[in-house]
């Protein structure tokens, strides 16, 4: 039987070949090319503007080819809704930000940004620790966990338990889709991939506030190989940090 | 659009801001400054082109603000002296990054919460502070409605030509003085963008925009481009105004704000006794219209600083002063307006008695 | 036709692609890339079923997976 060859992976068009910098097995890279197979899909690379935060993901500029705006701590979702407010239906933008980022000194303006609901595809890596600092505890590290700033472990008695910020996203009225995903199973990944396209496209044709957080390992400040690292985070961060879609614009929340 | 307006100073400088072309306020209420955010937002349905954002915070709007000028916008935002800080925060951001921005600082008592009657206090705190990494920003000091009319569209007119931020620093008194605004005098021209806007790549190469930089080399050219930019600046015309009683030799004044139109106050009320005074009033703190100054300062035997703080403006212009020149200065703190007859019999006293 | 292809100047030697590869073709060789990682290689392609998931998580994105299907089911 004559056989021909289907390309089922590749290098996407959006993604730069400039080399990564990102630590071995980071999942920074990853979330990278799901960003750029989205854009490439939904074929919006000459019109998305990209803002990024700080740390690692403050090196994303280099690795997409896209209109890319960087923002100072705690920013990112006030100069992705400017951007936003001045680009209007004739663009998209998106805000790819670290959890530490994000949910730290962001979160007022992330809370705001989402209630104004500003039509943006919000992205939040969240690998449990400030990785480009040197691995601090940020709000999303787990109860006991090790960090630079937490050699003991996270203390529930001085910093409390964690909470899901994506869930409580999904009260905001004018949030419209959410989801999460593991950015180191592959299972998860094609998942996440769909989500991400499904949220720029909410973003293009209902102009809602969306959002999708992946769950990512940062081996260097775990101090692990990558192969267990994804396995210690996936065990660790199970019923905590569940995968799945939490809203959609059609059927409200759902988890 | 109407020639003439009776308005509060903070109202003129929203008027003059639409006339700039002014393409979206981001602004967040706080008292002395919240007006210009009221007075945008009566403004905004009827102005095509134009909105108004109230923001969470201080420091979003600035950033708002960025996102929004990264993309081709025309933005203005205001603070109090409370939030002076997020105001130079946001400076060194935009003078990093090349983009416009128009930010009103509306001055008041401190420090801490204090009050909300005018003070001249931050003048140091914008001077100093606004070189934060070696950033940069104009700071025009109008007085008058009529006056912040000019110097808005003179910042919007900075801030495009040289794609930086440019501060209007106006004191709580001023902000609150009402005159018949005559726009007509302004001359406003469409100002120019200068830049490629962010909105996709849209067919050309891509744009990256980021303040971070790891090479130091590259790092060295952006404080050369910035200095070269702050040489331009210097170049521009130095903005002041002198009232000169044709008598070169008698006292100088110097003065800005509301201090500057109380000392022109009391000026008139001394000429009826025949005393004869100049005053000169700097419409910027940075640049400084050193050389004018300087001019100004060359026959006058005694110069008399008038300012609303503990001596922050000596401080910026002691360098100007020689030491030939005997300097009488005259602060009020706490948020009083210094009086006209306060002044006024401060400078009779010290010209009689360093006569 | 090559099915697996791997830039190993890209790899960083995480050796996650080899983790969820079913047919175990994955391995980290004692090659040495220019960025002084030990890189993956594959050790036999035929045995690929193109199922993708070393591209999936491969964070530097060094693979192209090309998949047999017969001509005839195409028609
Ligand atoms: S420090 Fe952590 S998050 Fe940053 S690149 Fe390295 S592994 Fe990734
Ligand atoms: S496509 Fe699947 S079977 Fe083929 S090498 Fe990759 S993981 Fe292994
Ligand atoms: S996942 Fe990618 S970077 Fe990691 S070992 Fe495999 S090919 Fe190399």
């Amino acid at each position: 039987m004559d056989l021909k060859f289907e390309q089922i992976a590749g290098f996407p068009k959006s993604l730069s070949e400039t080399p990564q910098h990102f630590c071995p097995g980071c999942t920074h890279g990853v979330n990278t090319r799901l960003l750029a197979e989205a854009i490439d899909a939904m074929q919006v690379s000459e019109t998305i503007v990209g803002v990024c935060g700080v740390g690692c993901s403050a090196l994303l500029p280099d690795y997409l080819d896209i209109d890319m705006v960087a923002a100072p701590p705690g920013q990112a979702l006030s100069v992705a809704s400017g951007l936003a407010h001045e680009i209007g239906d004739s663009g998209l933008v998106f805000a790819y930000v670290g959890e530490g980022d994000l949910y730290g000194r962001g979160m007022s303006t992330l809370m705001h940004t989402a209630i104004r609901g500003e039509a943006l595809s919000v992205f939040c890596a969240n690998n449990l620790n400030t990785g480009m600092s040197g691995g601090h505890m940020s709000p999303t590290s787990l109860v006991g966990q090790k960090t630079a700033s937490t050699p003991e472990g996270k203390s529930a008695v001085k910093y409390g338990i964690p909470i899901d910020f994506t869930r409580l996203l999904t009260d905001i009225p004018k949030t419209s889709f959410i989801a999460r995903f593991k950015g180191f199973t592959a299972g998860d990944i094609k998942k996440g991939r769909e989500y991400i396209k499904r949220s720029l496209l909410v973003q293009k044709y209902q102009r809602g506030f969306t959002f999708v957080e992946i769950l990512g390992i940062c081996p260097t400040n775990l101090e692990m190989p990558p192969t267990k690292a994804v396995q210690w985070v996936k065990a660790s961060t199970s019923g905590i940090y569940p995968s799945g879609i939490l809203k959609t614009p059609e059927m409200g929340r759902i988890q | 659009m109407e020639k003439k307006r009776l308005l509060k100073g903070t109202e003129s400088i929203g008027e003059s801001a639409i006339r700039s072309g002014c393409t979206a306020f981001y602004g967040y209420p706080v008292p002395t400054q919240s007006d210009l955010l009221e007075f945008l937002a009566g403004r905004e349905t009827e102005t095509p082109g134009f909105s108004v954002y109230q923001s969470e915070d201080p420091q979003s709007a600035f950033f708002m603000a960025y996102g929004a000028a990264a993309a081709g916008g025309r933005v203005m935002t205001a603070v109090n002296s409370i939030d002076v800080p997020d105001c130079i925060r946001a400076v060194s951001y935009f003078s990093a990054a090349d983009l416009p921005l128009v930010c009103v600082v509306i001055s008041q008592n401190g420090p801490g919460t204090g009050n909300i009657y005018p003070a001249q206090s931050d003048t140091l705190s914008l001077l100093g502070g606004t070189r934060l990494g070696d950033g940069f920003a104009p700071i025009l000091t109008p007085a008058t409605p009529s006056d912040m009319a000019a110097a808005t569209y003179r910042a919007f007119q900075l801030a495009e030509g040289h794609q930086m931020p440019v501060i209007i620093l106006v004191d709580a008194a001023c902000a609150q003085l009402v005159e018949t605004v005559d726009f007509s005098t302004v001359g406003y021209r469409e100002i120019p963008a200068r830049r490629t806007p962010i909105r996709g790549k849209r067919g050309n190469p891509k744009t990256s925009l980021t303040t971070l930089e790891l090479d130091i080399e590259k790092m060295a050219d952006r404080k050369a481009r910035l200095e070269a930019k702050k040489a331009a600046l210097l170049e521009e015309t130095p903005l002041f105004k002198m009232d000169d009683a044709g008598d070169d030799d008698a006292p100088l004044l110097v003065a800005f704000g509301i201090a500057a139109v109380q000392a022109r106050r009391a000026m008139d009320a001394l000429k009826g006794e025949g005393i004869a005074c100049r005053l000169f009033e700097p419409l910027a703190l940075f640049p400084f219209p050193e050389a004018a100054f300087r001019e100004a300062l060359e026959k006058a035997g005694r110069l008399f600083i008038l300012d609303m703080s503990d001596g922050q403006f000596d401080a910026v212009i002691e360098k100007y002063i020689p030491e030939s020149v005997s300097v009488f200065n005259f602060y009020t703190t706490g948020g009083a307006v210094p009086r006209v007859e306060q002044i006024q019999s401060w400078l009779q006293q010290e010209i009689a008695s360093s006569h | 036709m090559k099915r697996v292809i791997i830039d190993q100047q890209r790899c960083k030697g995480c050796g996650l692609c080899a983790q969820v590869c079913p047919r175990k073709i994955l391995v980290l060789s004692g090659m040495i890339n220019i960025n002084g990682y030990h890189v993956v290689a594959c050790t036999d392609e035929e045995l690929c079923m193109g199922c993708g998931n070393c591209a999936t998580v491969c964070p530097v994105t060094a693979f192209e997976i090309y998949k047999p299907v017969p001509i005839a089911a195409a028609l």
